[in-house]
């Protein structure tokens, strides 16, 4: 399981894993994009370049999170799968793979506001990163 | 989930967080014995606790019966800061910038609206872009931009969308000052710039209502309410362009606190000193985003004013279309309260409350002078809204607040889990309410059992003395994103 929704009173928390830090934030990106629509639905591919920066794993996960949404409601996108690269210990190059939104053919689900820093934390679980974070709806 | 917070007894609608270790001044929230056990199951209280550590905060961090769990800020939650060493924090604003509710009157009675009930919600529906994804009549310009963040509402009143009359009836005039595009981010204008004149998803809406029952009647005649009336409630925000303005100086204010060496239990409540540069940043990117969400409330309520006027064939004159206030609750302001028997300027910050100001105070229009400030407490879809008043305890012991709403009480997830198989827009016409949304999900996660009883929200604020009740409002129509 790369990811799973908890329970949180107004908004939204997901529990993110992943292998590296590279693979906790394409699940995360990929967590995000499953509560805004259905992946299955997205069937090209074209290609959108992501760069975020952080001075901590957090703020470089957050950071990179908020860009991805920044492209889905600005360049009117959703996008069906990531990768994720890692320049260094501060900076990811990576780059989101989806189509223009069609609102015949992609149903929205969240209009996702924000991403937020509630009690977010990245730890190590038997081998795996593990983070919940907050989603603001 | 916070059953460990202690908590003292004060009366039967206030309980006590007492000052511990941290904490600069003790929590307090207005809630009933009954409303307690919902409130103890998520991790809002510890959210009260974590607010009472932020410098320069005065006498309670305060909490509402609506509170429930945010990020940061618990929501329904009021900290009011001093102004020369205390902070400001976007996360006690929230992502949505002056979200708010506004009213509108007609002089049609439920009896006079109801054959063309369905014709009305439709035309609503199609005169007002809400949804996720989609883009509004207006686009802005830079120059648009620029005015429009100095002006707030009269800008959309100089473009025909309302009258003079309205920006009386908007809190501080519909018009915040210090409004500076050189304080915006291009990715928030970028955010923002078809979003103006749009409602929105999730918990926003505009909903057609009759005021179902009167309780104050003196104070009901002067907001111009009479029982069976048809009136409009609007309720959004200032859409991704407010979200935008949030997340930016978040991150800005992170970086202060790390230069600062200010340590918070949680870091979505990242803070700058109210005189410090990333403070003032953030008031000048906030007074826009405040503007902006007054300018779009006003502009949904002309498609909603032409949209009656359509339907029912009648002139503005003939149909009312009266804005009776607009109320902002996710919102900062600078005020004037006293504490410890002096008067002092203080920075308050309304996470989810709303200003209640009482009878004779400056700051509320004329026409309300001698009732107090008309208060909107929106409920859910199925059950009831109600109007409120502003009272002298208000002023003296919430720093002139009261709730904002029902306040959620299921989680999206559980919502989504209890609507499996029902069709919850039949469910709501058996009650004799048409909705219309875009996106069906959302319908369900805003179903009426996933908030609290709005009633028992207002009866704990009403019994506290914090406001008093004028009129209850049952929805007959609604329309969603």
């Amino acid at each position: 399981m790369n990811y799973e929704i908890l329970d949180h009173t107004a908004d939204v928390c997901v529990r993110v894993y992943g292998k590296s830090f590279d693979e906790l934030v394409k699940n995360a990106a990929l967590a995000m994009m499953d509560l805004i629509t259905d992946r299955e639905k997205i069937k090209s591919f074209k290609q959108i370049k992501i760069r975020a920066e952080g001075r901590t794993r957090e703020e470089l996960l957050v950071h990179c999170l908020e860009e991805i949404l920044y492209l889905h409601q600005t360049k009117k996108m959703v996008f069906r799968d990531f990768e994720v690269n890692m320049v260094g210990e501060t900076i990811i190059r990576g780059k989101a793979f989806g189509e223009q939104i069609d609102l015949e053919k992609h149903e929205l689900f969240s209009d996702i506001k924000a991403v937020t820093y509630h009690n977010l934390k990245i730890e190590t679980l038997n081998d795996k990163l593990k983070t919940d974070i907050v989603f603001d709806i | 989930m916070t059953e460990k917070i202690e908590l003292e007894k004060i009366h039967d609608y206030l309980w006590e967080i007492p000052q511990k270790a941290g904490m600069r001044v003790p929590g307090r929230i207005y809630t009933s014995e009954k409303m307690l056990r919902d409130i103890r199951q998520d991790r809002s209280l510890e959210q009260v606790v974590n607010v009472a550590h932020l410098p320069g905060i005065q006498k309670y961090s305060i909490a509402m019966p609506d509170i429930h769990w945010g990020y940061g800020f618990p929501i329904g939650g009021i900290a009011a800061m001093d102004v020369e060493e205390g902070v400001i924090s976007p996360g006690g604003v929230g992502y949505d910038i002056n979200c708010g509710v506004r009213l509108m009157a007609t002089n049609l009675t439920e009896e006079e609206v109801r054959p063309k009930l369905r014709q009305l919600i439709t035309e609503l529906f199609n005169s007002v872009p809400c949804g996720i994804g989609v883009s509004g009549k207006i686009k802005l310009s830079t120059k648009d931009y620029k005015e429009l963040m100095q002006k707030g509402a009269k800008w959309a009143i100089e473009r025909g969308y309302g009258t003079g009359e309205d920006l009386e009836r908007i809190e501080d005039h519909g018009s915040f000052p210090g409004g500076d595009l050189e304080a915006i981010s291009k990715k928030a204008l970028e955010r923002g710039k078809d979003g103006i004149g749009t409602l929105g998803s999730g918990n926003h809406f505009l909903e057609v209502d009759v005021v179902d029952q009167i309780f104050n009647a003196e104070a009901a005649d002067a907001f111009g309410l009479f029982k069976d009336q048809v009136c409009v409630q609007i309720h959004c925000g200032s859409r991704g362009f407010g979200h935008q303005v949030c997340t930016d100086y978040i991150e800005r204010m992170i970086s202060y606190m790390r230069k600062e060496g200010i340590n918070l239990p949680d870091k979505q409540l990242a803070c700058a000193h109210i005189k410090s540069e990333e403070g003032r940043g953030y008031l000048s990117a906030f007074s826009a985003a405040v503007n902006y969400a007054w300018t779009n409330r006003q502009i949904i309520m002309s498609f909603a004013r032409d949209a009656f006027h359509k339907v029912f064939r009648m002139g503005p004159k003939e149909l009312g279309g009266r804005l009776v206030y607009d109320v902002s609750h996710n919102i900062v302001k600078f005020e004037e309260h006293k504490i410890n028997g002096k008067t002092k300027k203080v920075c308050v910050h309304r996470k989810g409350a709303t200003r209640a100001l009482p009878k004779n105070h400056p700051s509320i229009p004329e026409i309300y002078r001698e009732v107090g400030q008309p208060v909107f407490i929106p409920g859910d879809m199925g059950r009831a809204s109600f109007v409120l008043v502003g009272t002298e305890s208000t002023l003296e012991e919430t720093f002139g607040s009261c709730c904002h709403g029902a306040g959620r009480l299921l989680s999206r997830k559980k919502a989504l889990k209890s609507g499996k198989g029902r069709d919850l827009f039949a469910e709501l016409e058996e009650k004799g309410i048409i909705a219309m949304a875009r996106g069906k999900r959302t319908v369900v996660e805003e179903m009426p059992e996933a908030y609290k009883e709005v009633e028992d929200v207002c009866d704990v604020v009403h019994n506290a003395g914090i406001a008093k009740k004028v009129a209850k409002l049952r929805p007959i129509g609604v329309i969603k994103g």
